[in-house]
Formats: C-alpha cells, sequence, structure tokens
C-alpha cells in the first residue's frame, strides 16, 4: 500500500504519462496522421476522463462505498469506451489525405527523376 | 418455408401460453385494506363503512367516548403501468390527514423516485380545494410524471368526493380529467406526423432529404420522449393493453395516443414507424453507431436467428409474468428507464453499458437482439401476413 501513499506513485504516473503522450504522438507520425492542437486537446480531455474513472472508483472503494464504486464505475467505464472510440476516430481525421499528399509527392519526386 | 412454418406453431403456443395467463392471472386475491385505511388516517382507531366506498374513521376518547375524526375514500386512477389504488383521508375540517397508496404497478425504479412517504408527508395537512398539481402548487419529480400525475389525481378525486358526499362541504372544481391534448400529446401527434413524412412520396424520391429528415425526427424523439418526458413505449404499455387496464380517456390520452401511433400503421400498410422513426433509444444506438463509424460489424446469420428466438422468448416471459401477476411491470428488463434517469440496479447499469458499447460496432443491438417490443411487432407481423395468405386463399378458391 505504501506505493500508492508515497510519491513513488505520482513519478511512476508522470513517466507513464509522458510514455504514452510520446508514444500516441510517434504512432500517429508512422500513420501518416497529422496532429494539430485540437486533436491534442482531444486527447488529453480522453485521459482526463479515464482518469476520473479510476479515481471515482479507487476513492468510492477506499471510502468502502462499494455500490458507489459499482454503479458510477459502470457508468463512467461506459462513458470512457464511448468517448474513446470517438476521440480515437476524430484522431484518424486526415490520414487519407496525409496518405495521398504523400503518395502524390513521391510520384512528382519520381517523374523529376 | 419451413421456418414460416415454425414461427406459425410457435406463435400459435406463444397465443396460448398468454390466454392461459390471462385466465389463471384473474384469480387474484383480495387486498387488505385496513393498513392502508389506518394511514390515510393515523389518528383513528377504527374504521366503519359509511357509503359506497367511505369509511368513518372513529376514535376511542377518554371516558367511553366515540369520535368521527374523519374520513377516508380508496380511488382508482392510472399510472404508467397500470391502475393506482389510492386511500386518501380527510379530516373533519376538510384538510388532508393522510395518503397511502394501497396499490400500484408501477416499474420500481420510477416509483422510488418519488419517494412517496417524504412526498405524502409535503400533502398532508393541505386543504381538500388545494389543485395538488406537480410543478405548481406542489414539487414534480422528474422521469416520473405520470405515476406522480396519478397519484395527485387519486388525491385531488378523494378529497372531494369525501368533501362533498361525507361532510357536506361545497366543491367548486369541476371533475377533472376532461379530454385535453397537452405537451406530451402534441409531442407525440407531431413526431407520428413527421414519421409518416419520412416515409410519404415526396422524400421517397430524395433519399439525402429523406435522410436529413429522419435523423431530425429521431433527434427529437431522443431529446423529447427519452429525455424531456421520460415516457417511451414499453412492453409495460403492451402489457397493460393485453391485461385491459385502459388508463382513463382524457387522463392518459398519451397512453392511447402511443399505442394507436405505434400498432396501427404496422397493422394497416407494415410499417413500424415508432421503432424506425420515433424510439428514442433507437436513436440513441443510431447516435453512437454514427459517432464510431459506419464501418458495420456483421455477426453470423445462424447467431442472428439464435438470438432472435431468444428475445422472442424473453419478450414472452415478460407478458406471461406480467399476466399471471395482474401487473404489467413484473418483469420489467427493458434498459430505456435506466438510460434516460440513470437510475437502476448494478445488473440494469451493466446490461445498458454492454448495450451501448456493442452499439458501436453493431446496428441497433438492443432493438435486434433483446427488446421485447421487437419480438410484439415481429407477431403483428406474422398474424398480418398469415390474415393475408389466408384471404387471398379463401378468395381464389371462391372465384375458382
Amino acid at each position: 500500500m505504501w506505493f500508492f501513499t508515497s510519491g513513488a506513485f505520482w513519478f511512476a504516473e508522470g513517466v507513464l504519462f509522458v510514455l504514452a503522450m510520446i508514444g500516441l504522438k510517434i504512432r500517429m507520425e508512422d500513420r501518416g496522421v497529422p496532429m494539430p492542437l485540437w486533436k491534442w486537446i482531444a486527447a488529453m480531455l480522453w485521459l482526463l476522463l479515464l482518469g476520473f474513472t479510476i479515481a471515482f472508483i479507487g476513492t468510492s472503494v477506499g471510502e468502502n462505498e462499494l455500490v458507489a464504486a459499482q454503479k458510477g464505475g459502470i457508468v463512467f467505464s461506459v462513458i470512457c469506451v464511448i468517448a474513446g472510440v470517438v476521440v480515437w476516430r476524430l484522431l484518424q481525421i486526415g490520414k487519407i489525405r496525409a496518405c495521398q499528399e504523400l503518395a502524390d509527392r513521391s510520384g512528382d519526386e519520381d517523374e523529376s527523376i | 418455408m419451413k421456418m414460416r412454418v415454425f414461427e406459425r406453431i410457435a406463435g400459435v403456443v406463444a397465443l396460448i401460453a398468454v390466454i392461459a395467463a390471462w385466465i389463471i392471472g384473474g384469480f387474484g386475491s383480495q387486498k387488505d385494506l385496513s393498513a392502508s385505511l389506518k394511514r390515510a388516517l393515523p389518528m383513528a382507531s377504527r374504521f366503519e363503512p359509511a357509503g359506497d366506498g367511505i369509511y368513518a374513521g372513529h376514535a376511542d376518547l377518554l371516558g367511553g367516548l366515540d369520535l368521527v375524526v374523519g374520513y377516508v375514500t380508496i380511488t382508482r386512477t392510472s399510472g404508467y403501468g397500470g391502475p393506482m389504488q389510492v386511500a386518501v383521508g380527510l379530516n373533519r375540517f376538510g384538510k388532508l390527514a393522510g395518503v397511502s397508496v394501497v396499490e400500484h404497478k408501477e416499474t420500481p425504479p420510477f416509483y422510488n423516485r418519488i419517494k412517496i412517504d417524504d412526498y405524502i408527508d409535503k400533502l398532508v395537512g393541505k386543504p381538500h380545494s388545494d389543485n395538488f398539481t406537480p410543478g405548481d402548487d406542489i414539487d414534480a419529480v422528474s422521469g416520473a410524471t405520470v405515476t406522480l400525475t396519478a397519484l395527485t389525481t387519486a388525491v385531488r378525486r378523494g378529497g372531494d368526493r369525501l368533501a362533498s358526499e361525507a361532510l357536506g362541504l361545497e366543491v367548486s372544481r369541476s371533475e377533472i380529467g376532461n379530454s385535453h391534448i397537452g405537451f406530451p400529446e402534441l409531442v407525440l401527434i407531431l413526431l407520428f406526423a413527421a414519421s409518416f413524412l419520412t416515409y410519404s412520396r415526396p422524400l421517397g424520391d430524395r433519399p439525402k432529404a429523406r435522410k436529413i429528415f429522419s435523423w431530425v425526427t429521431r433527434l427529437a424523439g431522443l431529446a423529447l420522449i427519452g429525455f424531456v418526458l421520460t415516457i417511451p413505449l414499453s412492453i409495460i404499455n403492451i402489457n397493460s393493453l393485453l391485461i385491459g387496464y385502459a388508463p382513463d380517456w382524457g387522463v392518459s390520452n398519451y397512453w392511447y395516443l402511443m399505442i394507436v401511433g405505434a400498432l396501427l400503421p404496422l397493422i394497416l400498410v407494415n410499417k413500424d414507424v415508432y421503432c424506425q422513426c420515433i424510439c428514442p433509444f433507437g436513436a440513441a444506438q443510431d447516435l453512437l453507431k454514427a459517432g464510431a463509424g459506419e464501418r458495420k460489424f456483421v455477426p453470423p446469420k445462424r447467431a442472428v436467428i439464435a438470438l432472435r428466438w431468444v428475445q422472442r422468448a424473453l419478450a414472452l416471459t415478460a407478458i406471461v409474468t406480467g399476466l399471471l401477476y395482474r401487473n404489467p411491470a413484473r418483469l420489467d428488463y427493458e434498459v430505456f428507464g435506466t438510460f434516460f434517469t440513470l437510475t437502476g440496479t448494478v445488473v440494469q447499469l451493466a446490461l445498458l453499458g454492454v448495450v451501448l458499447i456493442a452499439s458501436l460496432f453493431l446496428v441497433r443491438p438492443w432493438c435486434g437482439f433483446l427488446c421485447p417490443l421487437r419480438a410484439v411487432s415481429d407477431y403483428v407481423r406474422m398474424l398480418r401476413l398469415w390474415g393475408l395468405e389466408t384471404a387471398r386463399r379463401l378468395a381464389a378458391e371462391s372465384k375458382a
């Protein structure tokens, strides 16, 4: 239990958060998906919702409010999954166009050669 | 062909089960009224009949004196699930002494929203001449409008009856329950009209306009019938119809409009306008599907057929149980109420969660595999087709 009450937990969470964000950036770049500011904000808001859901369940269990943990956990988890799918779909916007531009550019380069 | 014969045999078996349940359920037990009378007039120690359905409450005073402290009557009104019997007590000065719900057929999560004991405490002491109108002179409870209206109508009717017949007081109010079209009825009429327009010829030739119009109708249904009124069509309405709990015309015009609007187009022109264009939960599933993208996961055909039969068996169980217990909401497993009010048990919430997440990948999973109303509409369609085929065959035979 000491881990969750100590600063080590927050340190580990911070490290994981940074790794997740870097992972997202690299994955999107690899797939040719542009990531403007609004997409980062959407991803951050979803991450905040995920954190809130986990915190709600954890806090409710900690306070011995098991019914609240169950009911709230189900409600927030469902909202989290739905929001996650919608945000993931939003993140894909611009993907095809970016790939198309890349293909066009490589085509131009071939012609010039 | 084989499947059609099987469907018809199953349909006849279902009909026999429903009729048997209806007959057996008719032998219900009578409710003991003494506890309800005591709650409606707590200061009385015993009750004696004092007219048709009116009881005089007596209190024994010191010295052996006997005093009539008030009167109680049992009033019957129509709730969402069926009739509601309410004991209404007035003291000798024409003020409300107590109210007790003798029997009701409401869905527990909706009924529990009222917090009945606390609500009744607020009514006690008010003069019988008050209007008892939710949202006006007493508090309204969102998500339980029909139930609350049934309760307050019973209080008003009971109070007026006791005031005029037992206490000899003047009742100036006109009879409650005159036929009227209020906001809920207006919403329903407009939505049904819009749904018929979706199927109309001018829009039929323009698929894009039809799609937009259909979305507008569905979203209006979601917002108004789902979140504002919270009274979608439910298996409870079908059970009420089968049991014969038709509410008073005028008080529950909405119920009649909903039943007629949903069933009539299905029987006459084979169009399920409610499910396709109005159903708020159907719209919620469509919205989720649209939000998640147009890629569809199509389950195997055999699994779809098996699940469809499970859906029908569940619907039949809900109807038979409702008829046996003479309670339309006895086995209500629909998740609409949980979705629109976010109240329910852990199991209901979990089922709702599964349905909502499945909606991201499947087209209307609730409607396709669980909704009892879909099973009812399939049954009506099967009967319609059977009837039409029989009529055509008879016509051909008579010609020959």
